[in-house]
């Protein structure tokens, strides 16, 4: 099903790693400022977070895939163009209309934050641990994986009807992701859909809701 | 190293020409997909010298494989190029009219003036693809033409395919345990003349890993078999219609195994049935 296996892959990071540096550090302060984004809310907080994921999904579609990982897999300019597609649709919904995220207490709250901090600094901890070592680590804004669910917990922190439109690609992202680790035998991507599968439950969960 | 018996390795010829080529060639498929990783690379660098060492010739690719053309074109070059290379890749592409330029690229990858054999994969643009192949060989730029399939639910339209054109190779799926191939598709190739490469013979490694923790029987000693590699590939080449397996690996030792049933003697027809019905015991 893949074209490559888990070395390679491993392998893959460490290479875009190094070719990348040093974007992880303006990546990693640009997802700080989003998580301080949303503690407390702020007016206005829902654009500014709308338009930093923008650039990841951006960045992932363009950079990643469409430059990096299309050497290795036919399907790169198939993931490359929806991560595109979906910094459009973040871009419409977050950005023009300015939908508001932010955090407020809650089972919605905690997770969607907690999902966020865990994609932030959990998976590049866990990714880091292989072979490679923590040259291969996945980043927020850098490697899609820990984009999505960092993008789902946030977008879980809207209120009301949750984006429904907006998830629809982090969600299914998380679930190949979750495929290819059990496929080429990487467990550390394996929290990946798990978590993506509670904060889609979460968000079906008509539970108490913040006005 | 287990390899069995040696002497002159086994060959069987192209029908459409009658040349002789190992029944024992190399896929490429994920295993040399290494991209730019200079280690990853050399280690396949030592795959394929294994792989020539040992007689073999016949290595194929596809530009489905990511970087494994590039791969094995850096392969090939740090051996000093092997007279003995038999080339064969594929086209694949919706649109006939780029499949020129993406045969360009892969012998450029490969570093190669031109295919031994260039097969059409999985059947895509089929009727587009071979006009363009057959033009490319009547002008010298290829020697062979064929299509491909690795779709077990394809076959009644390679079969019709098989029926209608003049191809000089085929290349389907056959192992010990998918031998639906035996009904039709090898039964019409040694009618039509057509040579055949075999893929997939382990199920990617899903046979090995199912047989490896089962002992391999004493008799494979008849057949010279020493490990299951060698009793899986000879299975499938002792059909008198199979010309040649490509089975694909990543490691110098297995490559080493693999190319061990180039060599030694084959099942006949008895022993072929009493290796089906081992391994469906197990």
């Amino acid at each position: 099903m893949f074209a490559y296996d888990g070395e390679v892959l491993t392998s893959f990071y460490a290479q875009y790693n190094a070719a990348v540096w040093p974007a992880q550090a303006l990546a990693l302060a640009l997802a700080l400022v989003a998580l301080w984004l949303t503690v407390p809310p702020r007016r206005g907080s829902g654009r500014a977070i709308g338009a930093l994921l923008v650039a990841a999904w951006l960045w992932c579609g363009l950079v990643y895939f469409l430059g990096y990982f299309a050497i290795y897999d036919f399907m790169a300019p198939v993931y490359g163009w929806a991560f595109v597609a979906e910094a459009g649709l973040l871009a419409w919904v977050l950005v023009r209309r300015g939908l508001p995220l932010a955090f407020r207490p809650g089972l919605r709250g905690i997770f969607g934050l907690g999902a966020a901090v865990f994609a932030l600094f959990g998976l590049p901890l866990l990714t880091g641990l292989g072979g490679a070592g923590h040259a291969a680590a996945q980043l927020v804004g850098l490697a899609p994986g820990p984009t999505a669910l960092f993008t789902l917990g946030l977008l879980l922190l809207a209120p009301g009807r949750p984006p429904w439109l907006l998830m629809v690609l982090p969600l299914a992202w998380c679930g190949l992701a979750g495929v290819r680790s059990w496929a080429l035998d990487l467990p550390a991507a394996w929290p990946l859909p798990i978590l993506a599968a509670v904060l889609a439950l979460l968000a079906l969960w008509r539970g108490p809701r913040v006005p | 190293m287990s390899v069995a018996a040696e002497g002159a390795p086994i060959t069987r010829a192209i029908p459409s020409s009658g040349e002789e080529i190992p029944v024992v060639g190399m896929g490429s498929w994920i295993t040399f997909n290494v991209g730019a990783d200079r280690r990853l690379r050399d280690e396949r660098a030592e795959v394929l010298r294994e792989f020539f060492a040992r007689g073999g010739k016949v290595i194929d690719c596809s530009p489905m494989y990511g970087s494994s053309a590039a791969v094995i074109g850096y392969g090939l070059e740090k051996l000093g190029r092997p007279p003995q290379l038999f080339s064969a890749s594929k086209v694949w592409t919706w649109l006939k009219g780029d499949g020129p330029e993406q045969m360009a690229a892969q012998r450029a990858a490969w570093g190669v003036p031109r295919f031994d054999l260039m097969q059409v994969h999985n059947l895509l643009n089929w009727e587009g693809h071979l006009a363009t192949l057959r033009d490319m060989k009547a002008a010298g730029e290829l020697r062979y033409l064929g299509i491909t399939t690795s779709h077990g639910r394809r076959h009644d339209e390679l079969a019709a395919v098989m029926q209608r054109e003049d191809l000089d190779v085929v290349q389907f799926t056959y192992n010990i345990l998918d031998r639906a191939a035996e009904a039709r598709l090898l039964p019409l190739a040694a009618e039509r003349g057509q040579a055949v490469l075999v893929n997939r013979p382990f199920r990617r490694k899903d046979l090995i890993r199912r047989f490896e923790k089962h002992p391999l029987p004493d008799w494979a000693a008849e057949f010279d078999a020493v490990n299951w590699p060698q009793f899986l590939l000879k299975f499938i080449v002792s059909h008198p219609a199979v010309t040649c397996v490509i089975p694909a690996t990543s490691r110098a030792d297995h490559m080493a195994e693999n190319m061990g049933a180039l060599h030694g003697r084959l099942p006949d027809a008895a022993l072929r049935r009493r290796m089906v019905d081992y391994v469906e015991s197990l």
